[in-house]
């Protein structure tokens, strides 16, 4: 049987009004139980997400690509990308 | 109005002590060497002035000058370049700008203008297509930034002014035009110290029509539809300005909080431009001719304001752990009307709290607290109390007070809003930078974090990004056009477009000369040929255009090692290179020594960071 694992995505750049999430605090994101082995993208097509071609992901500090398998305890962070200052 | 084909070729050259003008010509070899903007400028100086002087002396120059590009039409091409030695690195330092002046002054029929001398009292300058006319600038002295621009505003198109920060020499005084600023190495203090307070350009009497019209036409239109269709330019700047970099900087671990103690924090979106352009209904505040919209200007506490820059924000914000962006707003505003730099405020700022933590100075500036902050900044730029050696920046605080370890900066220019421990290519940027802690050198950042087109930890060919991109952007900057185009230059053609970011990183890091000289950066030399009528030859006029940058690079390099600099100077502040951060689990630090060591020899420098003569001869750098 496949454990469940935990981990949270945080959106940013309007993402989350997109997604329609009521009363979305980007301090904590939002918290999802996967089953393990699952990819960022089957996640956050599950969390609502349509459109992955514009975005860019970071998971704990590193950019990561759709196809990357997530673990327990990850935190995400999905935003537009930018270019510096 | 009379049409210009081309470029002007006219330089002012100004002796403020005599109160005397004579013009000149840009000749032909040095337009084809050093383009204009940043590499025209260092040339001049280069023919004019002596190393070890006194950046604050009568001897020091400081030469505006004009890219190719600008008053032609190119996307983001309305930016000038100004140059002189920096009272704060004691080096060359080079800023550019996006404000009105360069446009002005272009278009009164010049390319660049040399200042020299002292004015025996304060002084503005007008000038017109004829030249410069030395007026008494007694009531606009002790003004800030703003009234003395409205008040030079009647007299032409574009200017530039200094606020009090610069009259009392603030190191890091910047110099204003419009809501842009030539913002680092206190140029600002350069002008005071000439008592200078401004120079406003009349404008609108000359029109400039490149050589190659039609083949100019035809460019300018594909760059227009890769800026409007890249994700970046089109997108993140435009709706949220350059603060979309905070929330970006965060996630990737480089966002500087508590001087550069951490990486990331939970409540950096609280200042981010998603955040601000909500609360403060944000819209269009940009340099001309622009399309990537990146300045924006918004509605604080009911008054119009410009909404502060990344850079502003993540070393006035997390930096010290504030994160209020009305605060940062505020803060932002006092040193645009001082004519301060934000980041060298914010980073002397930071290491004024960390040094009052430690018992080191007694300040009441504490981190997380905004209390004593709008103060502090004032008693800076009046220099009063220890604001007087805080005006000196964190490297001049420290030499009197201690604390040298934590004062972050590079050849005495406090860092930019990246952390390279996340990001450790542009560890070696901040090292090698011609004008010390920049990000602007050869922004690998970009590539590194953001992008996740090269590993950000991995040290293999970081030495041969940063040259690539150096020499690049020393081009660009002297065409001159913004840095932004870039992602467009960079990531729109379809080689690139078309391969995933994975397979780049990979090629990236594996074979980085193949992958970046396959690069296509076609736009800005067809650009820059077809302004000055060359014939454009596939490829090697792009590998022309990177050997310009190249000299341009190398001939600031040897301009500073004549000024003592060398590979002592290429290094990073200790926090950097010992202290690992609890945002990255393993601890990183950068691995500078075997990066710099690489650097030195495909450069061509010698084992002391010194340009051999024979990289000197080959580049056409007259040696002295």
């Amino acid at each position: 049987m496949r454990m469940n694992i935990s981990v949270r995505i945080k959106f940013f750049s309007g993402i989350d009004k997109e997604l329609k999430l009521n009363n979305y605090n980007p301090t904590t994101g939002i918290t999802m139980d996967i089953p393990s082995g699952k990819r960022l993208k089957w996640t956050l097509k599950t969390a609502g997400m349509k459109t992955f071609s514009n975005y860019a992901f970071f998971r704990n500090g590193e950019r990561i690509g759709l196809w990357a398998k997530l673990r327990d305890g990850d935190e995400v962070s999905c935003l537009k990308p930018s270019g510096g200052g | 109005m009379r049409e210009v084909i081309g470029t002007n070729n006219r330089i002012l050259e100004i002796d403020l002590t005599k109160k005397k003008f004579t013009v000149t010509e840009i000749n032909k070899k040095d337009r084809d060497l050093y383009l204009g903007g940043k590499g025209m400028g260092l040339k001049l100086l280069y023919d004019r002035m002596e190393p070890g002087i006194d950046p604050l002396g009568e001897q020091n120059m400081i030469a505006f000058c004009m890219g190719v590009l600008m008053g032609t039409g190119a996307p983001c091409s309305g930016r000038f370049e100004a140059v002189t030695k920096s009272p704060l690195t004691g080096i060359m330092i080079t800023a550019s700008c996006g404000g009105p002046f360069g446009m002005a002054f272009k278009t009164s029929g010049w390319d660049a203008m040399v200042i020299k001398g002292k004015a025996g009292a304060p002084t503005y300058l007008s000038i017109d297509s004829k030249g410069v006319q030395f007026k008494s600038a007694k009531g606009l002295w002790g003004k800030d930034t703003g009234a003395a621009e409205a008040a030079l505003g009647k007299e032409g198109a574009g200017s530039v002014v200094i606020g009090p920060a610069g009259e009392n020499m603030v190191r890091f005084a910047n110099i204003r035009s419009g809501h842009r600023f030539l913002g680092r190495g206190g140029m600002g203090a350069v002008l005071g110290s000439k008592n200078i307070k401004g120079i406003v350009a009349k404008g609108g009497e000359v029109k400039i029509v490149p050589v190659k019209k039609k083949r100019f036409n035809r460019i300018n239109k594909k760059f227009f539809k890769y800026i409007n269709q890249n994700p970046i330019t089109s997108g993140s700047y435009r709706s949220f300005g350059t603060n979309a970099n905070t929330n970006m900087s965060n996630a990737a671990g480089i966002l500087p909080v508590r001087n550069f103690s951490g990486g990331s924090h939970g409540e950096a979106h609280k200042v981010s431009g998603e955040t601000m352009a909500e609360r403060f209904k944000t819209s269009w505040d940009t340099c001309k001719p622009c399309i990537i919209m990146c300045g924006h200007k918004g509605t604080i506490e009911g008054k119009e304001t410009h909404i502060p820059e990344y850079e502003t924000v993540g070393l006035l914000g997390p930096n010290l752990e504030i994160f209020d962006p009305v605060k940062i707003s505020e803060w932002d505003g006092i040193c645009s009307k001082m004519g301060m730099d934000t980041i060298s405020a914010g980073g002397t700022m930071a290491w004024a709290m960390e040094a009052t933590e430690k018992g080191l100075i007694r300040t009441s500036l504490k981190f997380g607290s905004p209390e004593g902050v709008s103060e502090m900044l004032r008693n800076i730029a009046y220099r009063k109390g220890i604001g007087k050696d805080l005006a000196l920046g964190s490297r001049g605080a420290s030499k009197i007070y201690g604390g040298e370890d934590f004062a972050i900066h590079v050849k005495g220019m406090e860092m930019a809003a990246y952390d390279p421990r996340g990001c450790i290519g542009h560890g070696l940027s901040y090292a090698t930078a011609n004008r010390g802690a920049c990000h602007l050198s050869s922004s690998l950042m970009v590539l590194e974090a953001y992008l996740g087109m090269a590993s950000p930890y991995a040290k293999r060919w970081k030495h041969y990004m940063v040259k690539f991109m150096e020499n690049t952007y020393a081009a660009m900057n002297s065409l001159h056009i913004c840095h932004f185009t870039a992602f467009a230059v960079f990531l729109e053609p379809p080689l690139i477009k078309l391969s995933p970011n994975a397979f780049i990183k990979i090629l990236n890091q594996n074979m980085s000369p193949l992958a970046l000289n396959l690069m296509d950066i076609s736009l800005w030399p067809e650009l820059w040929y077809a302004t000055v009528g060359k014939t454009y030859i596939p490829y090697l006029s792009m590998l022309k255009f990177r050997k310009t940058g190249e000299r341009i690079h190398i001939l600031e390099r040897y301009m500073n090692t004549r000024e003592g600099i060398s590979k002592k100077d290429d290094t990073l502040p200790r926090r950097l290179l010992t202290e690992g951060r609890k945002c990255d689990a393993k601890e990183r630090v950068v691995p500078l020594e075997p990066m710099l060591k690489k650097y030195y020899k495909i450069r061509g420098y010698d084992s002391n960071g010194i340009p051999k003569k024979r990289t000197l001869k080959r580049l056409g750098i007259e040696i002295k």
